[in-house]
């Protein structure tokens, strides 16, 4: 009975250590997945609007943290005005105004974010530095995102 | 009773047989998923490194054709920001101390019908263009390598 009583304890201990252990884990995943759905929300929508743009605007904000980026492309012959910028470390996107809302997580926030405008002749490009942190209970964690993109939209 | 205390014995050899082999499966599939999870989130930032390679070499392409593309080819080199312009470099400059990305620019050559082959005609005016990224992952290199062409503007 003692034996039984010692085995079944020490089981029982291995196992409370592994599921302490797996939840620690859990959060750094939890943490890791929220700035990867953040990243590829935030980037394929920052560099799809990059690439439908004509020109950037002088509202833009580049070169240095935090950026603003305000592209204009034509589309069905008006103007749109599109706009990203940080809202208490939160990348938004305006269309011509109009709030389209957050790019990330509720527990993702941007704490980077660098546009560079590149010219060359008649063509035009940007490049952007994006760092976003998460947190999850005690764990933070923060991954850097570069990328550059050549604008190919027409003017009309 | 000796038969009572013998299958006692038996019911935790057995009960801790079963309780082991799943924990040791859990931690397996935890530690699977665990670095799986770790591999997408690098491969999420290589993509988008591969993506400005391409990006890079097309504005470079713009800028001048013949300095930029066309005296590099063949040649391997590497892409450097200087905080205000992309340029090239034979130098390796790694990218948050982490990723290594290399350009390859390779002569195009066509056949007979003017379709891209191995052997035949230079097209002086395209180029295969390969961007590689590389990462160390724990003690192994991982290298994502992707190709396209890149033609000279009128």
């Amino acid at each position: 009975m003692l034996v039984y009583v010692g085995v079944l304890s020490l089981m029982f201990l291995v196992l409370l250590q592994t599921v302490i252990s797996y939840i620690g884990s859990y959060k750094e995943l939890l943490t890791r997945r929220a700035i990867q759905h953040s990243a590829l929300t935030a980037m394929e929508r920052i560099t799809r609007e990059i690439r439908a743009a004509a020109d950037i605007t002088p509202q833009s904000v580049l070169g240095t943290n935090p950026g603003i980026l305000s592209l204009t492309k034509t589309e069905g012959g008006s103007t749109v005005v599109t706009k990203f910028y940080l809202q208490n470390g939160i990348l938004v996107m305006d269309s011509n105004g109009v709030p389209f809302g957050p790019l990330m997580r509720s527990n993702a926030s941007v704490s980077n974010l660098v546009f560079s405008g590149l010219t060359t002749g008649d063509t035009k490009a940007v490049k952007i530095d994006m760092t976003i942190q998460a947190t999850v209970g005690t764990v933070t964690r923060s991954k850097i995102f570069h990328t550059t993109v050549v604008l190919k939209g027409k003017t009309s | 009773m000796h038969l009572s205390r013998g299958s006692g014995l038996l019911e935790i050899v057995i009960g801790a047989a079963i309780i082991g082999t799943a924990i040791v499966a859990l931690l397996a599939s935890f530690t699977a998923y665990f670095r799986y999870a770790l591999l997408y989130e690098k491969n999420l930032q290589v993509a988008y490194l591969i993506e400005e390679g391409f990006e890079v070499m097309s504005f470079l392409r713009d800028a001048d054709w013949e300095v930029n593309i066309a005296a590099h080819s063949p040649d391997i080199f590497f892409l450097e920001w200087t905080g205000t312009e992309w340029a090239i470099t034979d130098t390796a400059n790694y990218i948050d101390n982490l990723f290594l990305r290399s350009v390859f620019i390779s002569n195009v050559y066509r056949n007979v019908s003017g379709k891209i082959s191995e052997s035949g005609t230079d097209d002086p005016y395209t180029k295969k263009i390969t961007v590689d990224v590389s990462y160390a992952n724990g003690s192994t290199a991982v290298v994502k390598s992707v190709s396209t062409y890149i033609t000279k503007l009128e």
